[in-house]
């Protein structure tokens, strides 16, 4: 969950020739932020959700003088990742923030992430005796989280701990069934089915992110992320990601070097026609956003 | 003796450099993206309070003028900072709480809704005059 932002000076000044002078009466009891972001390619923890092709992300933030926090966010994906699916990611969080940004500060709150429609069919079991698949089953990619956040000034740590039943549909039908369709050496993917039927509630994602400014317009980020993934360590990975920002023209340029570290790359691999594409290679992904 | 002199004279040097920490947010402040100066000086019905006021826009002239828009006020210096006080946003005709510290060479102003951690933080530098063109009118 991003910080709010209200408006910049730069921004709310273009407007201001009719209200010179005009003041209301009291501060803000609240703020409304929305922006519209392109990106080369829809990255979520180094993974592509849109299979390393463009993306769009719309996000509206809102935050009340209680400490208060909301925030919708709705991004395009891909179907051919997403099955069945609208091409639509949402998501959505509240929580509540409070300490100071210079020093020690802390959040937390609930958030869940939702891909309508999105579904796939695999199975949950194997026989070993006869060398078959058993017990197919449909899975959603829909998650849920509780987040609490820790800073110190820049410095940002975020802990998730998911509470569905699942992370992005990484089930044992998801997990041990991608591993026996695309791994050559079925050995791991026996060995994840022996374990049982599993959901991954109980997964914990952690970030930690760092800015530093640059010049008044420009900043250095810095993020890394692990992923441990409940029953699948098969699943678990790191990413890193290092990039500029840069405010001109109203707009915000970006360019991150994205890197993942997976453990079973064959997860993260997406069929587009009759070719596999992998999503978490290492990229360099531009994008532009616009606050209004 | 000479310890009282010590204190009086570490008193003294102690309430210098607070008094220069006041005044260090005084002055000419260009924004981040080069568009606006602020200048922020003593207000005028307080003068132990803060005011900023845009002396210098880019647009000065064209219906996006913003020439002496008052954009801050701040109540009070304590720890480090300009606090008690407002920002305004004339797009939205909002004011949001507002507070104003100096780091380094540059001016850094926060506006955010109740809470602190609720905000944005603008990095603005200090600027010896203002451009010559265009001119805010008086």
């Amino acid at each position: 969950m991003p910080l709010l932002r209200p408006r910049s000076y730069a921004a709310f000044m273009l407007l201001a020739g009719v209200a010179a002078h005009v003041f209301a009466a009291e501060t803000a009891s609240f703020a409304v932020d929305t922006e519209v972001r392109l990106s080369s390619d829809q990255r979520t923890r180094g993974i592509s959700d849109s299979l390393n092709r463009p993306g769009l992300k719309l996000s509206v933030q809102a935050a009340h003088e209680s400490g208060l926090i909301g925030l919708v966010e709705l991004s395009s994906v891909s179907k051919k990742q997403f099955l069945d699916g609208d091409g639509v990611g949402v998501t959505l969080a509240g929580g509540y923030r409070f300490g100071d940004p210079e020093g020690w500060h802390f959040g937390a709150g609930l958030a869940t992430e939702l891909f309508p429609g999105a579904k796939y069919e695999a199975p949950h079991g194997f026989d070993m005796a006869t060398g078959t698949p058993t017990d197919f089953r449909t899975t959603r990619y829909d998650s849920t989280f509780a987040v609490a956040e820790i800073g110190y000034g820049a410095l940002e740590g975020r802990i998730l701990n998911v509470i569905s039943k699942t992370y992005r549909g990484a089930d044992t039908g998801g997990v041990c069934g991608t591993m026996l369709a695309l791994m050559p050496d079925p050995t791991q993917a026996l060995d994840c089915y022996a374990r049982g039927d599993h959901g991954s509630r109980g997964s914990w994602l952690f970030d930690l992110d760092y800015k530093h400014s640059l010049t008044p317009t420009t900043t250095l980020n810095l993020h890394a992320g692990y992923q441990k993934i409940a029953n699948f360590r098969e699943a678990n990975f790191s990413d890193y990601r290092i990039g500029i920002t840069h405010k001109r023209w109203g707009f915000e340029w970006n360019a991150d070097w994205v890197t993942t570290n997976t453990r079973v790359r064959e997860l993260y691999l997406a069929q587009d026609g009759d070719t596999l594409r992998a999503t978490d290679g290492n990229k360099l992904v531009v994008s532009v956003s616009r606050r209004f | 003796m000479k310890t009282l002199i010590a204190f009086i004279s570490a008193a003294s040097l102690s309430s210098a450099a607070s008094a220069a920490g006041v005044d260090d947010a005084k002055g000419l402040w260009m924004t981040a993206q080069s568009d606006a100066v602020i200048e922020f000086k003593a207000c005028v019905d307080a003068p132990a309070a803060l005011c900023g006021r845009i002396v210098w826009d880019k647009d000065a002239g064209t219906p996006a003028d913003t020439c002496g828009v008052q954009i801050a006020r701040l109540e009070r210096y304590d720890n480090d900072a300009w606090r008690d006080g407002w920002v305004y946003d004339p797009r939205d005709r909002k004011k949001y709480k507002g507070l104003i510290r100096l780091k380094g060479a540059d001016l850094y102003i926060r506006a955010f809704v109740g809470v602190e951690i609720l905000g944005q933080t603008e990095q603005l530098k200090r600027v010896p005059s203002l451009p010559q063109t265009p001119v805010c009118k008086p």
